[in-house]
């Protein structure tokens, strides 16, 4: 059993390879409950990597990850119905409405709330009677927060579901989306490449590289610079340029 | 339950295109038959076989549909991350196969039952649902395409390759199945359609728990298609590897089992010109074979040792009587090697040569053809081709006297060893024509009637006497003058045939009928006869000159005995 105290994610040692390629190597992250924590790092250290370990979707080779108490390789579809899990892509039928999407999503998350997706729909501007097919990407970025979030869920996890919208509609969306989150005292793990995205919503960062947290903690700390200020950019361009290969 | 309906209902809202298309190309493939086949019953035949057809491919396509778009558009991906677990996205998809399959067999047979009210008769309809339900019971092979394609729809992301790879799969299946029936076959174990049927079911069983396996691998590994093809690839791997390996192993052991194998059937021998080696043609022990390989061996009856000489292989036949063929030279035989891939296509022929240091084999140029000993060497023969009346000639000369005698008549009358028979005696000949055996001299013109009446002749194996079947008795005549060799036999107490020998002997093995009937081995030229405890199951029986015979006793073992019937030796203690 999990308690507030508990950090809402928990990893120890994690190690996932793909072949010879070792993506991630010995890491180990807290998430506190009620952070804002983003995840950032180089192209291909292991980011989206550590958040499908997360949700179920990968086992590791070695190390021990918890959610919400849970163990997401055994207890994958609990840990799912508990979460928000937004990923860089989803494949919605064409043939579907949004809201026959929403429908469709509502019958497998028992804390599904009516009310709740009226209110996202609302808070994210989306008309939910256009065919998925028809939708621009913002939109259908919209619909899969509006599915991630009907359910109350006690974590979010956001796998670069902006990248590609134009700055005008993200900044509408994460300011919308993790202004409320973050008034609700909701946790959130955020993967971004958008250092202003991440300097603007996250209150905690963790550094990826080379398969294993190289910094972590408070975006004020992570990312001082010598002269005092906070620059996130300086941080990440001083890291090694590689990703996770051994 | 809830949440497999919901993936269900969207699985068939998602192919509902396919499915429409299906029903359509079914109502009007039936349509056709109805239109096409003038006759009730040839449409109601041709549309329970187009229904049972239609079924098999819409069992093929939708399997190998199941999951590879799914996957390839990245929305069994998205369907993983909702909270639902491997097993009921695993089950919603054999369900909605299951559905489809059972909903279009069903939409078959209403348009069928349709078409039958409107243009057809009541006996017509039963006949197809006759047809229909003897085709049923290969559903089991239903669930075999359902699986192999399900399986193959979890390596690649195209439903059109999944189907190419499904009916790979069946194939390597068919022919897993085809060893295995070999293989059971060679080890005496006769399998009925009920046990293939079984054997079928669970094997589509155990390949969808595979695919299941498999599945929840890969749902472990999202994304990574290797994890799920390693899984599926290994699997099918193992099963015909294993099983095909450990079949024709076992097929191999069988045939190659030896002659002491007590289900080693002797079947055909050859022996050398001085009786001391004897070439074995035998087959492994095959209840209801036909198609089992056969083996030869040659065995020295001085020191009782055997050698495997072919294997697939047989002992080169004479052409004309189908027994083996004499051995070429004094210690030298041709023997006929087959390929391991079809146990009667020849591969080479093999010269075996008994020496003092043992068998020497090795390849010749030659053929498998030979002399007949149905033609001494007196005697030439030109068989003449079909008349315009449907007659054939045989042409018999005597090339040293010059002379010459044609025979017409039907092709068996006309043919050596069934209408014709040359003696051993130069210049005679024997004809049985309409049932009714007559001796010719191409000398004098001179012709006798020998017998009427006559069923069937057996010319002994050198050619100096003729075993005649008439109505009532068979007689044993000398071919060079027709003279009675023995009293006749009665045939309603006794089978008669020629022992085979390679020497002059005339021995013939009298046999009585039924279950406990007795034999008894004569000699026509000394007069010896003694009774010889034979198993009829075994085809050998061969006399050695006057080293004597060899038989299998009904104890199964190759026995030796003198010519008085006095046991020798055990050759093959069984």
């Amino acid at each position: 059993m999990s308690n507030d105290l508990d950090p809402v994610v928990s990893v120890k040692g994690l190690r996932v390879r793909f072949g010879r390629r070792t993506i991630l190597d010995g890491l180990d992250l807290d998430v506190p409950r009620g952070s804002v924590m983003a995840l950032v790092g180089r192209n291909g250290v292991g980011k989206s990597t550590l958040l499908r370990v997360l949700v179920g979707a990968l086992l590791p080779q070695a190390g021990a990850a918890r959610v919400l108490g849970l163990d997401p390789t055994r207890e994958g579809p609990r840990v799912r119905a508990r979460i928000g899990y937004v990923p860089d892509r989803i494949d919605v039928p064409s043939w579907m409405r949004g809201r026959d999407w929403l429908a469709f999503v509502a019958r497998f998350y028992p804390t599904w709330s009516t009310t709740e997706q009226r209110r996202w729909l609302d808070v994210l501007a989306l008309e939910d009677g256009t065919k998925v097919s028809a939708m621009s990407k913002g939109a259908r970025t919209k619909l899969a927060l509006v599915a991630a979030l009907a359910h109350s869920p006690e974590l979010l996890l956001l796998d670069e579901p902006f990248s590609g919208l134009d700055v005008g509609v993200r900044h509408a969306i994460t300011t919308a989306v993790l202004t409320s989150l973050r008034d609700e005292s909701r946790s959130v793990l955020l993967v971004s490449h958008s250092i202003p995205d991440v300097e603007r919503l996250a209150d905690r960062v963790a550094v990826l590289s080379e398969g294993r947290i190289e910094r972590s903690g408070e975006l004020e700390v992570v990312g001082r610079t010598e002269r005092g200020g906070v620059d996130l950019e300086s941080t990440l361009l001083a890291l090694p340029a590689t990703g996770g290969s051994r | 339950m809830i949440t497999i309906m919901t993936l269900v209902r969207l699985e068939a809202r998602d192919a509902r295109t396919s499915l429409l298309a299906a029903a359509c190309v079914t109502a009007a493939v039936l349509g056709a038959v109805h239109a096409f086949f003038p006759l009730d019953f040839a449409v109601a035949n041709a549309a329970a076989y187009s229904v049972w057809i239609l079924v098999a491919l819409w069992t093929l396509y939708f399997a190998a549909d199941s999951f590879a778009t799914d996957c390839a558009s990245g929305r069994m991906q998205t369907k993983s991350l909702l909270p639902v677990s491997a097993l009921a996205l695993w089950r919603a998809k054999i369900t909605f196969l299951g559905l489809t399959i059972g909903g279009l067999s069903a939409w078959a047979f209403a348009c069928e039952y349709v078409l039958q009210s409107v243009l057809g008769t009541p006996h017509s309809f039963e006949h197809f649902a006759d047809v229909l339900g003897s085709l049923w019971t290969g559903l089991p092979f239903l669930g075999l395409v359902a699986a192999a394609g399900v399986l193959s729809s979890l390596i690649v992301e195209s439903a059109l390759v999944a189907m190419l790879l499904a009916t790979i799969v069946g194939g390597a299946l068919a022919g897993f199945g085809y060893l295995l029936s070999r293989g059971l076959h060679l080890a005496g174990v006769e399998w009925s359609s009920t046990h293939w049927l079984l054997l079928t079911a669970t094997g589509a069983v155990l390949l969808m728990a595979f695919g299941a396996v498999a599945f929840a691998h890969g749902q472990r590994h999202l994304g990574l298609r290797s994890a799920r093809a390693r899984v599926v690839v290994a699997t099918l791997g193992a099963l015909v590897v294993t099983g095909g390996l450990g079949t024709a192993t076992e097929l191999y052991r069988r045939a190659v089992a030896g002659l002491q194998h007590p289900r080693t059937r002797f079947e055909a021998a050859t022996a050398s010109p001085d009786g001391r080696y004897i070439a074995l043609e035998v087959e492994s022990s095959v209840p209801y074979g036909v198609d089992a390989p056969r083996s030869v061996f040659v065995l020295d009856l001085e020191t009782h040792e055997n050698e495997i000489v072919a294997w697939p292989g047989m002992l080169i036949r004479d052409p004309l009587t189908g027994h083996p063929a004499p051995w070429d030279g004094y210690r030298t035989l041709r023997v006929a090697r087959f390929t391991m891939r079809d146990w009667r296509a020849l591969d080479e022929v093999v010269s075996v040569e008994a020496t003092d240091g043992g068998l020497r084999v090795e390849s010749t140029d030659s053929d498998t053809s030979g002399p007949s000993r149905l033609v001494p060497s007196w005697a030439e023969e030109t068989s003449a081709g079909t008349g315009a009346d449907g007659s054939h000639e045989l042409r018999v000369r005597w090339p040293a006297r010059g002379l010459e005698r044609s025979f017409v008549g039907d092709v068996s009358a006309t043919m050596l060893g069934r209408g014709i028979f040359l003696s051993a005696h130069a210049g005679r000949v024997l004809a049985l024509q309409g049932g009714m055996l007559r001796l010719f001299d191409l000398e004098d013109e001179r012709k006798d009637v020998l017998a009427t009446n006559v069923t069937n002749v057996c010319p002994s194996p050198d050619g100096s006497a003729i075993l005649v079947r008439c109505e009532g008795s068979t007689l044993a005549l000398a071919t060079a003058d027709g003279s009675s060799l023995h009293e006749p036999w009665p045939n309603e107490l006794l089978h008669v045939r020629w022992i085979e020998s390679e020497g002059s002997s005339r021995t013939v093995l009298l046999s009585q009928y039924g279950r406990g009937g007795r034999d008894f081995v004569k000699d026509l030229d000394t007069g010896v006869q003694f009774e010889l405890s034979i198993d009829r199951g075994h085809a050998l029986l061969h006399r050695l000159g006057e080293r004597g015979y060899v038989f299998v006793d009904r104890e199964g073992d190759l026995v030796w005995v003198d010519p008085h019937g006095e046991r020798i030796a055990v050759l093959v203690d069984r």
